[in-house]
């Protein structure tokens, strides 16, 4: 394995573990406000000073990874769910099914970007169930088209036929039969739209149609640090690399599998 | 699919995000014109509302009166300025038709020649190095890479306006917030099409016939390559054209992005529903005729449409 890939790992698990640990720690330190202590600089008392409102930098961003990781792995994995299972449906019927999944996902996509989540945000309220699904209303589409391709391909193969000769229930086929099949190019996919969900949940929470205050996301820090760049640059800082760290990580990671997975893209 | 179905496809979508918009303001849980009123407004005004904005009638008549609407351009007025929905939103396009013009200028003008060298110097140091800075860039979000420029040119260097559209060299950051992560995705599209199309057995016959390699490349395989990459910029572009919803709001530049998130925190529905809606016909334009243009310059594809017809 190379060092990045290696180093990429190593700082997904250290975010992952924060955000599985964070919510063990006392919360006090992360959403408590002090006035007299505001925008303290780093490597003072908390390692990473305060933010414009005297909360410890530390703690929110530890906070933040549980808020931040754990909404974008819940929009991740209802986006996987709902999108395989709608694909592999339409694959595996086809006709009305399959040309209303393609209707579906071309109108999902005439939106452009985070358009879509960005106005169901905004119409459903702010609430980390409400990002999940705005973020999952726009997430599903790569996996639909994934597992329909597959699930088309595979519904001629004389396996598929036999298992449905033998008497196998629709359900049983899709799950038992086909999904093994495209679990690889599934699970890639699941990889990197990790770090587009990291990245769309703090655009959202930027735009103030995240995760409501007090609790910590990185995108609402960020935004809440704006203001001073100037006098405290840090509190800007330390959700950027938050970010941009994971999102990294992720992205190495991500081609890493492609490579491994793919026999087509394998490096020579 | 070919392109002349996918041109016939437009109207079909038009209709859709039109319908997804219409259906936006029903899923306002509770009662939308309370929810706009905000708390602790008088029930004759939150019925005097509903009455404007049609909300009292069958969900049918709503609709095929907002549809109606629509298409002649009317789509309501704002609750807070009451001012026409349309004329809000014209007059924020030039701001963003402005800023994307500049961002997607800067960004091929970085990614085709960096794209380039990566694809010719592949597997050398430059290339490693030129696809480690565009990683950085696919992987650096606006609202990161926004503020640490205003850190770096506004505060630190004193050089440019921190926002708005009215200073001097204002334009200049906000496009550069956009152009970077564009210009690392064009970079790595262009490296990527361009170093497939240089295996191909056609680039080996070229230089064989006696054709400088560099030009061999260029020359042919370029042409091969240019359709995907002018398809991903396309669709890029659209995306710009229609809003750079968070780089507006870094900037405070008066873009129908930044208008999409003020009325959202303004609660004016009608206006949010108008945004939505334009930035997505927009979208779909722009997107239908970069199909058609890609379509057009893509030899393969032109013996595709002709083997179909």
């Amino acid at each position: 394995m190379r060092l990045s890939v290696k180093l990429a790992a190593a700082v997904l698990g250290l975010a992952i573990l924060a955000a599985l640990l964070a919510p063990l720690l006392p919360s006090a330190p992360a959403t408590r406000i002090d006035l007299t202590r505001r925008l303290v600089p780093p490597v003072s008392a908390p390692p990473l000073g305060t933010d414009e409102l005297g909360r410890d930098l530390f703690s929110r961003l530890l906070r933040g990874a549980t808020v931040s990781l754990g909404v974008a792995g819940a929009a991740v994995l209802a986006s996987a769910a709902v999108g395989s299972t709608l694909g592999l449906l339409a694959g595996e019927r086809g006709g009305a099914w399959d040309a209303a999944l393609g209707r579906l996902v071309d109108l999902v996509l005439a939106f452009p970007g985070l358009l879509l989540a960005v106005a169901l945000a905004a119409v459903l309220g702010p609430s980390a169930k409400n990002t999940v699904i705005a973020l999952a209303a726009v997430g599903w589409v790569p996996y639909a088209r994934l597992a329909r391709t597959e699930a088309r391909r595979l519904s001629t193969r004389d396996f598929v036929a036999a298992a449905r000769a033998a008497g196998a229930s629709r359900a049983r086929l899709l799950a038992v039969h086909v999904l093994p099949n495209v679990a690889s190019p599934l699970l890639v996919q699941a990889t990197l739209h990790l770090a587009a969900a990291v990245l769309a949940e703090s655009a959202l929470s930027f735009l103030g149609l995240g995760v409501p205050p007090p609790a910590p996301s990185w995108g609402a820090m960020l935004a809440g640090g704006r203001t001073h760049v100037l006098d405290a640059p840090h509190v800007v800082l330390a959700p950027a690399a938050a970010i941009l760290v994971v999102v990294l990580g992720t992205n190495v990671l991500g081609d890493a599998l492609v490579d491994r997975l793919d026999p087509a893209r394998r490096p020579a | 699919m070919p392109p002349l179905r996918r041109l016939l496809e437009v109207p079909l979508l038009l209709l859709g995000a039109a319908t997804v918009v219409f259906f936006l303001i029903h899923l306002i849980p509770g009662d939308p014109a309370a929810a706009m009123l905000g708390e602790g407004a008088a029930p004759a005004d939150v019925a005097g509302l509903r009455k404007d904005l049609g909300l009292d009638r069958p969900l049918l008549g709503q609709y095929v009166s907002w549809l109606s609407g629509a298409v002649r351009g009317d789509l309501g007025s704002s609750i807070l300025t009451k001012r026409k929905v349309t004329r809000e939103i014209l007059a924020a396009v030039p701001a963003t038709a402005e800023l994307a013009f500049a961002a997607f200028l800067g960004a091929l003008l970085v990614a085709v020649p960096t794209g380039v060298a990566s694809a010719l110097a592949r597997g050398k140091p430059l290339d490693g190095f030129l696809r480690a800075v565009s990683l950085l860039g696919v992987s650096t979000p606006n609202y990161v890479s926004g503020p640490l420029l205003v850190l770096v040119f506004s505060i630190g260097l004193g050089l440019l306006p921190v926002s708005g559209r009215d200073g001097r060299g204002a334009l200049l950051l906000p496009a550069a917030t956009l152009a970077f992560a564009l210009a690392a995705l064009l970079s790595r599209m262009v490296r990527a099409c361009l170093a497939e199309e240089m295996d191909r057995p056609y680039v080996a016959a070229a230089i064989a016939r006696g054709e400088r390699p560099l030009r061999a490349i260029l020359r042919h395989a370029g042409r091969n390559a240019l359709p995907p990459v002018l398809v991903v910029a396309g669709l890029q572009f659209g995306s710009l054209l229609t809003g750079a919803v968070v780089t507006e709001t870094i900037f405070s530049w008066p873009g129908v992005g930044r208008l999409l998130v003020q009325s959202i925190q303004r609660r004016d529905y009608p206006l949010v529903q108008g945004c939505v809606l334009f930035i997505a016909v927009t979208f779909i334009l722009v997107n239908a005729s970069v199909d058609a243009l890609a379509a057009a310059l893509d030899p393969r594809a032109r013996a595709r449409v002709q083997g179909d017809a």
